[in-house]
């Protein structure tokens, strides 16, 4: 069907989120047409500001917005002692949903897997090296929070060989979780407790 | 008396010469009659392709495909009995997608399915290449048999394989960017761990499925030739080759690191489990090279015969069996043998060209369908 340009743009924008197809683009260009413009104005300011002002944590590299350290990494009462690696934000909140981790975490952006073409490099690896060394206050456990894929176990590994010489403690998650199992689709009490049982590694 | 397994109907769209079929089996051995290209063989194939053990691959799905010129589809719908419980099977096979459903469940794909339909087929001319053939098919056989009985083996082979495509990957990559081997050394060193990890604990389930199945091909090999006095042989040939009889990771990820520098500039990993073969051997001689086409089949239907003891004792009930003219390929004394050799609970469905072929089997227990 041929609309006006600008409802045919709109609705090529939303086509580019994943999961829209040419029909809900269509009915989610329409639904904001019906809007008042007042509520318009709200929304794509929400957009533009959250491009803008979101930004990764220069510590731990979960979403903060602007310059600034997280939510996380500046709330004074958690413990920086310990610190949870995690492949994705999604995982983080998946983990802080429990409400059993009191420490700070590190997220990797990804887990190592040529067939994807991400190398160790691609991922925050090395601003977790540096960070263990600059870190005001010694960091004393590292869990690693990864999935128990393929591709999260060998990242768990290539980390643990990594690590072991810098950090007096090194555990990763004990899963009693299904092998493709994903950590940010779990249940917050299976992963209480992969939280509570972790094992060295 | 609860039956163990029965397809009681089929229908097809789309499927080869069926543009659409359906038909009702209501007995335990169907036999399935016709000339040569009246369709015989594709009715098996559609119980094969809604089969686990089927050995329909993407490749013949794009063939059924590309045979329908006008539909860009083909289903396949099945009722089936299961130790008591009825299922309803619905296959949508297109171009772009695929749909699976089970009593209205979907599933990914048939190997999915928890209460699936089992079959064990004979088909004698691709029997005959799991002998004569390369590795491949012979490791085919192996890895269909294991998945089924060995739910850690299965698991264990996916990730074998995908780490293979991991560390060939590693290499492709380094190479397209100017990186050297030494460059890559520390993430290398995790791949080929966790390789020789899964490699190991398969290579050693093949060891002992070996050890475990050696006296049963005899049995069977005996009761299908009448040469009783022939002596078989079963090798399972690892790879790497090992000097000392030990499958050992560290020995594995020794060949593995040996082998990175051919590896490297090939993009393949070229010693593991994904080479392993097995030899097949008949009084000292090894079958693929030296013996006749007789004893060739006759090993070929003892492996199938082995398959379906494993998978009997594993499942608690008898798969489905299919024969796909066999009578043509082989001689009487042979196929009475092979009958014989079956499970008697067994739903058989047999196609042949003549009815005077036909094994002889119990009255009101067999159903005849002819095709044109
Ligand atoms: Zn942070």
């Amino acid at each position: 069907m041929n609309y006006v340009l600008p409802l045919a743009e709109l609705i090529e924008q939303f086509r580019k989120l994943p999961g829209v197809g040419a029909k809900s683009a269509q009915r989610l260009a329409f639904q904001l047409l019906s809007w008042s413009k007042e509520d318009i104005k709200k929304f794509a300011e929400a957009l533009l500001k959250a491009s803008t002002d979101i930004n990764y944590c220069p510590a731990c590299f979960n979403f903060s917005s602007g310059q600034d350290l997280c939510g996380i990494c500046s709330n004074p009462k958690r413990q920086k002692k310990t610190i949870c690696i995690v492949a994705g934000i999604k995982d983080l909140s998946a983990l802080e949903r429990t409400l059993e981790f009191k420490g700070l975490y590190h997220v990797l952006h990804g887990l190592i897997s040529p067939m994807d073409g991400i190398s160790p490099e691609n991922l925050k690896i090395k601003e977790l090296v540096q960070r263990l060394s600059t870190q005001e206050e010694q960091v004393e456990e590292i869990i690693l929070a990864l999935s128990p894929s393929t591709e999260g176990e060998a990242t768990t590994l290539y980390l643990t060989r990594l690590l072991k010489p810098l950090v007096g403690k090194v555990t990763r998650l004990a899963f009693g979780l299904s092998v493709g199992a994903d950590i940010e689709q779990t249940d917050e009490l299976t992963l209480a407790r992969a939280l509570e049982g972790r094992r060295d590694c | 008396m609860t039956q163990d397994l029965r397809l009681h109907k089929i229908v097809l769209g789309n499927f080869r010469n069926y543009t659409e079929y359906e038909i009702d089996f209501h007995k335990q051995y169907i036999f399935i009659i016709g000339p040569n290209a009246s369709g015989k063989s594709n009715l098996l194939e559609a119980i094969e392709y809604i089969s686990v053990g089927g050995e329909v691959n993407r490749e013949s799905e794009k063939q059924i495909l590309a045979k329908n010129a006008s539909e860009d589809f083909f289903s396949i719908k099945a009722n089936y009995e299961l130790m008591g419980r009825q299922f309803q099977l619905e296959a949508y096979i297109g171009q772009r997608q695929k749909n699976i459903k089970v009593n209205g469940i979907k599933y990914r794909s048939i190997n999915a399915i928890e209460e699936s339909m089992k079959a064990v087929i004979f088909k004698s001319r691709e029997s005959l290449e799991m002998i004569r053939g390369n590795p491949l098919s012979r490791r085919n056989w192996l890895n269909m048999t294991l998945n089924l009985i060995n739910k850690s083996y299965e698991e264990a082979l996916k990730r074998y394989e995908r780490l293979i495509e991991q560390r060939n990957n590693l290499f492709k990559n380094s190479l397209e960017k100017g990186n050297s081997l030494a460059g890559i050394e520390s993430e290398l060193n995790i791949w080929e761990i966790e390789i020789s990890k899964y490699g190991n604990f398969i290579q050693k389930t093949r060891k002992a499925f070996f050890n475990s199945i050696n006296e049963d091909f005899q049995l069977f090999y005996n009761q299908i030739s009448d040469l009783a006095q022939e002596k078989t042989n079963l090798t399972y040939l690892p790879n790497p080759e090992l000097e000392e009889d030990i499958l050992n990771p560290d020995l594995f990820y020794e060949k593995l690191k040996d082998r990175r520098k051919i590896d490297f500039y090939r993009g393949q990993t070229s010693v593991g489990p994904h080479r392993d073969d097995f030899l097949i051997s008949i009084d000292n001689q090894e079958a693929r090279h030296f013996s006749s086409q007789g004893q060739q089949r006759t090993s070929a239907l003892s492996l199938k015969l082995i398959q379906l003891k494993q998978w009997e004792e594993k499942l608690e009930f008898s798969p489905i069996l299919l024969l796909d003219d066999v009578s043509a390929e082989l001689d009487l004394a042979r196929q009475k043998a092979l009958f014989n050799s079956l499970p008697l609970r067994s739903q058989v469905f047999i196609t042949t060209t003549h009815l005077n072929n036909l094994p002889i089997v119990p009255n009101n227990s067999y159903q005849i369908i002819n095709l044109k």
